[in-house]
């Protein structure tokens, strides 16, 4: 069953042309120019309930602005999308009392005030009865161990504490569905960990459908199945961690250790990464060439110490996945 | 209802806690009521001054409306226009609620506080000074406290639409800066409005700035009675509704055309 259908989504953002200095400053002036950038721009992807899904894209690739327009915030240009059957932007105050959203970079708590009175105003905004806040709040208090955090001003807080906290807030009223747009940016270990060991916990015991932006690509592995990458408002990739890390197939890193520095055969598809006395480190592209060649080649030059074959990062593997297409 | 009531005393709590503003104000509305009264005074003892008003009524008038100088609005509501600018808006419509409610509610939490916080000390000193007579009747005192009620009410709509207004045209607050000084002058800070020429009157009796101070000021000292001041309160009801029509109108059609900034 899809929860979250968006079809052929579309969203435009006029942008203001200015040519910068005293030239563009004046002559914006008189006639100002605007262009027209796609942010989102025919998208379409489906989510079925209960998935926990890698949003991943390089910076302003518009994933924030596929979340909006599935939070309701924003209203689509073109296409449409339906969430739980709803028009997120025509019902946007239903949709909201039943989806759950993070922006790790902005905060939802209030700055002057404990956490505590931002939790007894988020009861009073979602009317839920008494009991089930209680029980709902207690728990998340203790899967954050925000407790001790519960009495102090917002502004008082450090950045983990803070977005333990966020968590809680957008989680205070059980919504089926959460949105979380870079949670995890700036935490260090261990709020990171608390944070991913929540969303995990969501997920398998509850069942909420997670839609997770990040860059962090161990939150990623730590507890996506799949992913949507997208790039330019397009998407590059839909599919399973597996396909991610099977788009670096033909390119293997090579690390070789030697009692002396040898000299590397020059072949097409390959590039030295790193040499320095006995240490070296080659990108093979096995498309053109051979890794048992390589490695043959590598064996016979110097007397080895050590030699490792290992697939690329999926760091690396997101990263070429970004840059390959314009 | 709940929900917009208990972000409005929210936001109050958190800007009473602004004591050394509250001071700084008080002091400052000390020496310009101070300097204002010795104007008008210099203006009653040459018979400058139009007859429409009395000697210790300008007076009072002068020093209610240093104590109440908060109800105007200064500029345009701070919370919203920088909710606009940085994208935090984004976060407002997260939340099952209104937000042209949302955000009126916290804007009359955040006017009621400073304005309390000056108001009461001041109006102390001025009856310790003897330079500020009570109010003439116990019924022109409730009528006071309504139509101050009101003005809150309007000056955070007022606050709001012009936050709105400068999204509007661009982030800038342009209108704004040119605004105040008219809403100030209009509203009564400058020059009590019964002072003014009785063509320029008939003017400023429609337009919606009486109502933030003028007003509840000469109910408190009784000038309006009767029938004026069924008016007076009428006018201000009458431009509450319009201004927060109007705001909300501005919301809705902004929420359709709405980019958040800053990612």
């Amino acid at each position: 069953m899809s929860q979250i259908v968006a079809s052929a989504l579309v969203k435009t953002y006029r942008r203001r042309v200015n040519a910068g200095g005293w030239r563009g400053a004046l002559g914006g002036l008189i006639a100002s120019q605007t262009s027209t950038v796609r942010a989102v721009d025919d998208l379409s992807f489906s989510i079925a309930s209960g998935e926990l899904i890698g949003f991943l894209g390089p910076n302003g690739a518009g994933k924030s602005t596929v979340i909006k327009l599935l939070a309701g915030i924003l209203v689509p240009d073109g296409g449409s999308c339906s969430v739980s059957g709803r028009d997120p932007s025509r019902d946007r105050r239903a949709h909201v009392d039943a989806i759950g959203v993070v922006f790790g970079q902005r905060s939802q708590l209030w700055f002057d005030l404990p956490v505590a009175d931002t939790f007894e105003l988020l009861r009073s905004i979602y009317r839920r009865d008494a009991a089930t806040w209680r029980a709902s709040r207690d728990e998340l208090i203790e899967i954050l161990g925000i407790a001790p955090y519960l009495g102090r001003p917002v502004r008082q807080l450090s950045l983990g504490e803070r977005m333990r906290c966020e968590l809680a807030a957008a989680l205070m009223h059980r919504p089926e569905l959460l949105f979380l747009d870079e949670p995890t940016i700036g935490l260090d270990a261990p709020a990171k960990l608390a944070v991913r060991d929540c969303l995990q916990r969501l997920n398998r015991e509850r069942g909420v459908t997670i839609l997770l932006t990040t860059h962090d690509l161990d939150d990623v592995e730590a507890l996506c199945r799949r992913v949507l990458v997208i790039n330019h408002g397009r998407l590059l990739l839909d599919g399973g961690l597996e396909r991610l890390r099977a788009g670096g197939g033909h390119s293997r890193l090579v690390r070789l250790e030697t009692r002396a520095r040898v000299e590397v055969v020059d072949r097409p598809g390959l590039e030295v990464l790193a040499q320095e006395a006995g240490a070296l480190q080659l990108r093979v592209d096995t498309r053109l060439v051979a890794i048992a060649e390589v490695v043959r080649d590598l064996l016979g030059a110097g007397e080895v110490i050590d030699l490792a074959v290992m697939p690329p990062s999926i760091e690396e593997v997101v990263a070429s996945l970004y840059l390959a297409r314009p | 209802m709940g929900a917009y009531w208990l972000h409005c005393t929210l936001c109050f709590r958190a800007a009473l806690s602004q004591r050394a503003a509250a001071v700084a104000g008080i002091l400052t509305q000390l020496a310009f009521g101070e300097l204002r009264v010795q104007v008008l005074m210099a203006c009653y003892a040459l018979g400058v001054a139009a007859p429409g008003m009395s000697r210790t009524a300008a007076m009072d008038y002068i020093w209610l409306g240093q104590a109440f100088l908060r109800l105007v609005p200064m500029r345009p509501d701070e919370d919203l226009a920088d909710a606009m600018r940085t994208g935090a808006l984004a976060n407002d419509l997260c939340r099952p609620v209104d937000a042209y409610w949302w955000w009126w509610s916290r804007a009359i939490g955040r006017v009621a506080a400073p304005t309390l916080l000056r108001c009461v000390p001041l109006i102390l000193l001025c009856f310790a000074l003897g330079v500020l007579r009570p109010p003439q009747t116990l019924g022109c005192a409730l009528a006071c406290l309504d139509m101050l009620v009101l003005a809150l009410l309007v000056s955070a709509a007022i606050r709001v639409a012009l936050a709105l207004i400068g999204d509007w045209s661009g982030g800038s607050n342009a209108l704004a800066i040119l605004g105040m000084p008219v809403i100030w002058m209009l509203a009564g800070i400058v020059l009590p409005l019964p002072l003014f020429p009785p063509q320029v009157q008939q003017l400023v009796a429609i337009l919606p700035f009486r109502a933030l101070l003028d007003s509840p000021l000469r109910a408190w000292s009784g000038d309006l009675h009767g029938s004026a001041l069924g008016w007076a309160m009428l006018h201000q009801v009458v431009w509450l509704a319009v201004l927060v029509g109007f705001g909300r109108l501005l919301t809705r059609r902004g929420l359709t055309r709405l980019t958040i900034q800053g990612g």
